[in-house]
């Protein structure tokens, strides 16, 4: 992964910190990128995740990790901004690219990864999967939607009540 | 179709996804998934989409019926202006027309339909967009006047407006939560007189005359135009033969009562342009307005920064392209222009709406396929809030049942 010139402006070289996911893979990331995550943030303000230390992450595997990382980097410069301001056009168009691009994934890691956003309170990539998971439902039935999340199949009693709601919205499932 | 839509392209999707459904899919997700985040996917559905899945199952029926649910969902819906069109359908020996009402997204430049149905093209010509508020809309057909949300299909009709009355302003009473449509009659004083209309209850309520209290202004007119709804108020813009000089007429609709505001000041360099027309708008949470001559080779655009002490500052001074935008020929003006933050769209002779930036350059074009375009003042922000009013369909009182209006018939 290349890291992007510092965000960290004063003190030359950014400062690293180590992630440990929970197959234990260590990676090692610039703070200003791990800081996207407000439950990192924290510990990292704290002087956390430093020298061989490492920050232990139990509910995130290395695969989803590594693609979490991913978006953290991209983003950290902007985020060290402020956000838009000073951004470019060129800037927003290129970040919106990257963003497209980056939830064109098979659902089950959309999964991993929007749960990873929510623990760690990274609240851009939160937004970002849940714009593409609400896409890709958008034109679906509420069957389709219940076999998607593995629901049982419904009780005579829901499947009545499923019926009467399709009769009284009948317009909006078309 | 009118303009063309640019909905869909997520069947291509689904297929592979289903595919993949197959190998991955854990066999009950849904119960590691935390209600903040489903409410988080939920509050990004369209919400034709919502309705539908509040069929999904109970948790999420009752997260997506929740109040906080649906404000806070009516409040990241974007403000789109509505426009109106009609269009040849043919048809012997009645001839028919398609009316059609669609919301236009500046931001991604398509439509939505927001309403559309076929009919004898004589009555056609009766159906009007009256007003907008909080997701619902004000209809008019025949000489019956509806209150609509377009994003649940609901509808209630107003009581009979009295004979000869013109539709002042539509907003929502603060102190009773209610629906309001407020009407007058006449055209000078002192036979002008103004009413309310609401929309859960089959009574009208007389208003008098405007009062006279909080400014030196004797109120002698009827509004000049549709009114823009801002920080609580309704805003009509000045009328150019206007009694009083060009008075912008504001109504508080907290405490109902009408007041007068100055329209920003006839000078600047270079020579300021003629105003022949001063239609309002809302442009970055300021009211704003635009100020053209006859035809709309320049045009001002004001922004009233500071609404207290009525500080109005021209933002922009654009020049368009020569055209003939005509329109200022037909006797109801503020139909051919609108302006957001998005910019200026202009309706010309040719049936097409024009985008222009805030410098004067022409960012889309849209063809009509049909006549009388008009784009509205008023703005759609979808909401599934719910209204109890909508209960109510027998607003007449007479007992019958009513069948419902055909606005959404053609969807």
């Amino acid at each position: 992964m290349a890291a992007p010139e510092s965000g960290d402006g004063n003190n030359g070289a950014a400062r690293m910190v180590t992630l440990i996911s929970s197959d234990n893979t260590r990676f090692e990331v610039e703070a200003a990128a791990a800081s996207l995550s407000q439950t990192l943030q924290l510990t990292i303000l704290d002087g956390g995740g430093g020298g061989g230390d490492g920050i232990p992450l139990p509910n995130v595997d290395s695969a989803t990790l590594s693609k979490v990382l991913e978006y953290c980097i991209k983003h950290a410069p902007a985020a060290a901004n402020g956000g838009a301001p000073n951004a470019t056009a060129v800037d927003r168009a290129e970040l919106e690219r990257f963003d497209n691009e980056f939830v064109n994934i098979d659902q089950s890691v959309l999964y991993s990864l929007i749960m990873a956003a929510h623990n760690l309170e990274i609240e851009g990539l939160q937004s970002l999967v849940a714009k593409k998971v609400a896409d890709m439902i958008k034109g679906k039935s509420p069957m389709e939607i219940r076999r998607t999340l593995g629901f049982p199949d419904p009780t005579p009693e829901e499947q009545a009540e499923m019926n009467a709601h399709m009769l009284e919205y009948g317009w909006a499932y078309e | 179709m009118g303009f063309a839509g640019s909905e869909a392209s997520m069947e291509a999707e689904s297929s592979v996804r289903a595919r993949k459904r197959q190998v991955t899919a854990p066999a009950s997700a849904a119960a590691y998934i935390p209600d903040e985040l489903v409410r988080d996917i939920l509050l990004r559905l369209p919400p034709a989409s919502i309705l539908r899945f509040r069929a999904v199952c109970k948790s999420w029926l009752r997260l997506t019926t929740c109040p906080e649910f649906m404000l806070e969902h009516h409040r990241r819906q974007p403000a789109l202006p509505l426009v109106s069109f009609l269009r040849d359908a043919g048809g012997e020996p009645v001839h028919a027309a398609d009316c059609c009402v669609e919301a236009l997204d500046l931001r991604a430049d398509g439509f939505r339909s927001v309403a559309r149905f076929t009919d004898a093209r004589d009555r056609c010509g009766s159906f009007r967009v009256l007003g907008s508020c909080d997701g619902l809309v004000l209809l008019n057909f025949e000489d019956r006047v509806y209150v609509c949300n377009p994003a649940t299909r609901q509808w209630t009709r107003l009581p009979p407006p009295l004979p000869s009355s013109t539709l002042a302003g539509f907003y929502r009473h603060e102190p009773t939560g209610e629906y309001r449509a407020l009407f007058y009659r006449g055209n000078w004083p002192p036979y002008l007189d103004y009413y309310i209309l609401v929309a859960d209850s089959r009574k009208g309520k007389g208003f008098g005359l405007p009062s006279e209290q909080d400014v030196a202004y004797k109120f002698k007119e009827s509004p000049g135009g549709p009114p823009v709804l801002f920080r609580g108020s309704l805003h009509w813009q000045p009328k150019k033969e206007g009694t009083h000089g060009h008075l912008i007429l504001v109504f508080n609709t907290v405490t109902e009562v009408f007041r007068a505001m100055f329209p920003p000041p006839v000078t600047g360099t270079p020579v300021p342009v003629t105003r022949e027309h001063m239609p309002l708008h809302e442009v970055e949470d300021m009211l704003a307005m635009l100020c053209c001559g006859k035809d709309a080779t320049t045009v001002e655009l004001w922004l009233m920064q500071d609404y207290e002490k009525m500080k109005w500052v021209c933002k922009h001074r654009i020049g368009l392209p020569a055209m003939n935008v005509s329109t200022f020929h037909v006797n109801e003006p503020w139909h051919v222009c609108f302006v957001s933050e998005e910019g200026v769209v202009l309706v010309t002779q040719q049936q097409k709406l024009l985008h222009y930036d805030f410098k004067g350059n022409l960012k889309e074009s849209f063809r009509c396929d049909g006549h009388q375009l008009r784009i509205t003042p008023y703005t759609l922000k979808e909401s599934i809030v719910q209204h109890k009013f909508f209960k109510i369909q027998d607003n007449v009182g007479d007992g019958e049942d009513e069948s419902p209006p055909p606005f959404f018939r053609g969807l």
